[in-house]
């Protein structure tokens, strides 16, 4: 059998000389291959190398040492590793006798039932470390299934080392609304008819009908096929076009402070309950001021000194942008109107009005054109 | 002797062996060393006389005292003197 072999490169002149003479020394070569004239790659076994090595750089050969080569050097390597091997092997044997067992309980979905189900599958020893063969999957999601009325379904399954157990809880039958006693839908504000759904009553208005505030939508009663009459609770849904518009007012006029070159200084102690005047305050008209903070210390609570510098300021009429202030105004108007919509409010159209009221105000109007649901239950006798 | 004593005859007489294998395998027993190397020409000394391994793409496989085994497309086999 072949032996573990090192590969070279070796380079020089005489190479085929160099080969016999190494032959006739009683190595063994393997897969010489000539590069050009000058150059060469053999291999040779790995015992024989440091001998070999001294050979051919005595004789002025230029050496290098190529890498291994081939999945059979690997496996010579492996082979001479027997406790890699053995290792390798308990580790195998190991996994496989582990994958027999289940080893992790997971239960998904079972909220306030999880505490029952740990106790079933107590009783069943129903454990981690049991083995797989033991468990019956069917058979344990039935019995959860019997155990747990109040849920739905219940799926057991194996999946690897862990047994998964996911439970659907049922829904409750939603409370039919009954507040309120009977009586009629109504319109909440002006509107035309876009489209209706009732879900109860009978309806009083229909598509493309032109309704204000206040009037009758959904009657709060309905004829059996006996033809009487039996009042309930109205219930429905009535989609109108309608107008909502919200307003934004901003002054043309406004001031800008001006500081007259007079300031004075002064100090305050400030703690989180209390300050106390150092120095007085300067009694300006009108005024502005700019402070400074000095942490002193405290153990639980802080106190530090406040160096308030007072500047005098005269109010200074100016007049802003006017086109800027209108921009700034529609924007407020159509940003105060689409907060006021419902969720489920569909704009159709909208717009913007400007005027100027009297004192140098900019009044902006946004104006939305909506499909809402105008319809509201009112408790009232029904007709 | 060799036939007396049932030895095959070219371990007696140390005369070299050579067995091609198809035309890519090329295996001499007993050789006296190479000569010379290139990858279409490869020359061994056998006994008295140089054989010359003509071909192309020729490889050492394994160049041993005892042996020498030549892989590659073997064209043509010469003896020189």
């Amino acid at each position: 059998m072949r032996p573990i072999c090192e590969h070279i490169r070796i380079q020089g002149v005489g190479i085929d000389r160099q080969l016999s003479a190494l032959e006739k020394r009683g190595f063994t070569l393997y897969d010489i291959r000539k590069i050009n004239l000058k150059t060469a790659e053999f291999g040779y076994a790995k015992s024989n190398s440091a001998e070999i090595l001294e050979f051919l750089s005595q004789r002025g050969f230029s050496v290098s040492v190529l890498p291994p080569k081939g999945a059979a050097h690997h496996v010579q390597e492996l082979r001479s590793n027997l406790f890699l091997i053995c290792l390798s092997l308990c580790a195998l044997l190991l996994l496989s006798f582990a994958m027999r067992y289940v080893w992790h309980i997971e239960i998904r979905g079972a909220s306030s039932y999880i505490g029952e189900i740990r106790r079933f599958l107590d009783e069943e020893n129903i454990r981690p470390g049991i083995p797989a063969e033991r468990i019956d999957v069917k058979a344990l999601a039935d019995a959860l299934t019997r155990r747990l009325p109040r849920v739905a379904w219940v799926r057991a399954y194996l999946q690897g080392l862990t047994l998964c157990i996911d439970v659907t809880q049922g829904v409750p039958i939603p409370k039919i609304e009954t507040e309120g006693g009977n009586g009629n839908v109504i319109a909440l504000q002006d509107g035309v008819i876009f489209s209706m759904d009732v879900y109860a009553g009978t309806p009083a208005v229909k598509p493309g009908d032109s309704v204000k505030a206040g009037d009758v939508l959904i009657y709060g009663h309905e004829r059996a096929s006996n033809e009487t009459l039996t009042t309930l609770r109205a219930r429905g849904k009535v989609i109108a076009r309608s107008f909502r518009s919200d307003t934004a007012a901003l002054s043309l006029t406004s001031y800008e402070s001006v500081r007259t070159g007079r300031s004075e200084t002064h100090a305050l102690i400030r703690t989180p309950l209390f300050s106390l005047q150092i120095s007085d305050s300067p009694a300006y008209l009108t005024s502005e001021f700019e402070s400074e903070y000095l942490p002193l210390g405290g153990a639980w609570i802080p106190v530090y000194l406040e160096k308030r510098t007072v500047h005098e300021v005269y109010l200074n009429p100016s007049v802003p942008d006017e086109a800027r202030l209108k921009a700034e105004s529609g924007r407020l108007a159509m940003q105060k109107l689409l907060l006021s919509l419902g969720e489920n409010d569909e704009i159709i159209d909208k717009w913007l009005d400007y005027s100027m009221i009297e004192g140098g105000i900019i009044l902006a109007t946004a104006t939305a054109e909506v499909l809402s649901d105008i319809g509201q239950f009112s408790p009232e006798t029904p007709n | 002797m060799s036939k007396n004593l049932l030895f095959p005859p070219e371990a007696v007489s140390g005369a070299s062996r050579i067995i091609l294998t198809g035309e890519d395998r090329l295996l001499i027993e007993q050789h006296k060393g190479l000569f010379s190397y290139d990858s279409a020409c490869i020359r061994v000394r056998i006994g008295e006389k140089i054989l010359n391994i003509l071909g192309e793409k020729l490889v050492i496989h394994r160049f041993g005292a005892d042996e020498i085994c030549i892989h590659g497309t073997v064209r043509a086999l010469e003896f020189d003197s």
